[in-house]
């Protein structure tokens, strides 16, 4: 956490804005919101960060999944759901998830322009993974408030 | 089902062309742009477009629309399952307009070869880049795919029906 402090830190730092340095302050600070959120659950097998259109903006995979193919799916997944919702309830996609006997898939809404898709395995409790997951886009939305 | 695939590059108008014909309010996964997409509009498909036209004999005629981005090009593959006609929209006005019909031309080829398939030219109206239509039919014949191209405007609806009876003619023969 102390790591994504920093990156706050940094991003509300002018100097930093003005250098041009805050694409990669962001991306470092995402990739650590990934890795804080592997380390808390040994049966989160991966996460990956994408843009609502589908593009990968930070990963953490055990396996080698595609993770641009992988962001790509995320996106069209979350967006067909969110016009299900829109439609049938008028509101937006807390989470859809995925089972399968394997292993479990969950993708959730980061900020309006991210979301954050997670790989959980067949082990893992589902509601101590979204509370994970909830605390992961809390620090998304952090770091993105700092700009 | 009758289905109808509309494909092409982004910005071509396919969304545009099927809310046009659309007997209902389309379904769509329209999303933010945040790549390089958002220089022609801010929105694009990222999973599908979806509605219906009927026609004067009662059959009704499924239409999806497919996402333009080639990383979306695990849904050309469900899209075009069952369908039986492609409509392949391309932007006259785009630098590479011959590049794009053939990249799509390319990537369904598996699909066209067991269907019908008409190419749609829209945004006639500018004239920045435009490519001849007499181009396209060129690049056509050279391939020895034989296809009916229409100049048309993607938000009017007689443009767009004229596409799909096109199609259904071209599958009739």
């Amino acid at each position: 956490m102390q790591i994504i402090n920093d990156a706050i830190t940094k991003l509300t730092d002018e100097n930093n804005t003005k250098s041009g340095n805050q694409d990669e302050i962001i991306n470092q600070a995402l990739d650590h919101v990934l890795k804080d959120l592997m380390a808390q659950c040994e049966n989160i097998k991966g996460a990956i960060i994408s843009s609502v259109d589908g593009i990968s903006c930070a990963t953490a995979l055990h396996d080698n999944l595609d993770q641009n193919r992988f962001s790509a799916m995320s996106s069209a997944l979350l967006a067909l759901s969110d016009t299900l919702m829109n439609e049938s309830h008028n509101d937006l996609t807390k989470n859809v998830l995925i089972e399968a006997n394997a292993g479990k898939i969950f993708i959730m809404h980061a900020t309006d322009k991210l979301l954050l898709s997670v790989f959980i395995d067949e082990q893992a409790n589902l509601g101590l993974s979204l509370a994970y997951a909830k605390q992961a886009i809390d620090k998304i939305e952090a770091i993105l408030s700092a700009l | 089902m009758d289905k109808i695939i509309f494909t092409g590059p982004v910005g071509a108008g396919k969304t545009t062309a099927i809310g046009s014909i659309s007997e209902i309010p389309p379904v769509g996964t329209d999303v933010q742009c945040t790549d390089e997409s958002i220089e022609i509009k801010e929105k694009t498909t990222v999973a599908m477009d979806y509605s219906y036209i009927t026609l004067e004999d009662g059959t009704r005629i499924h239409l999806y629309g497919t996402p333009g981005q080639e990383r979306f090009n695990f849904m050309w593959n469900i899209l075009t399952t069952g369908g039986i006609g492609l409509v392949i929209l391309v932007n006259k006005d785009h630098p590479q307009a011959i590049d794009e019909l053939e990249r799509y031309l390319d990537a369904f080829s598996e699909f066209i070869e067991q269907t019908g398939t008409v190419i749609g030219l829209t945004k006639c109206d500018i004239n920045k880049h435009s490519t001849d239509i007499s181009m396209f039919h060129e690049c056509l014949y050279k391939r020895n795919q034989i296809f009916p191209v229409f100049e048309i405007d993607a938000r009017e609806s007689e443009d767009v029906k004229t596409l799909i009876h096109a199609l259904l003619a071209v599958l009739v023969n």
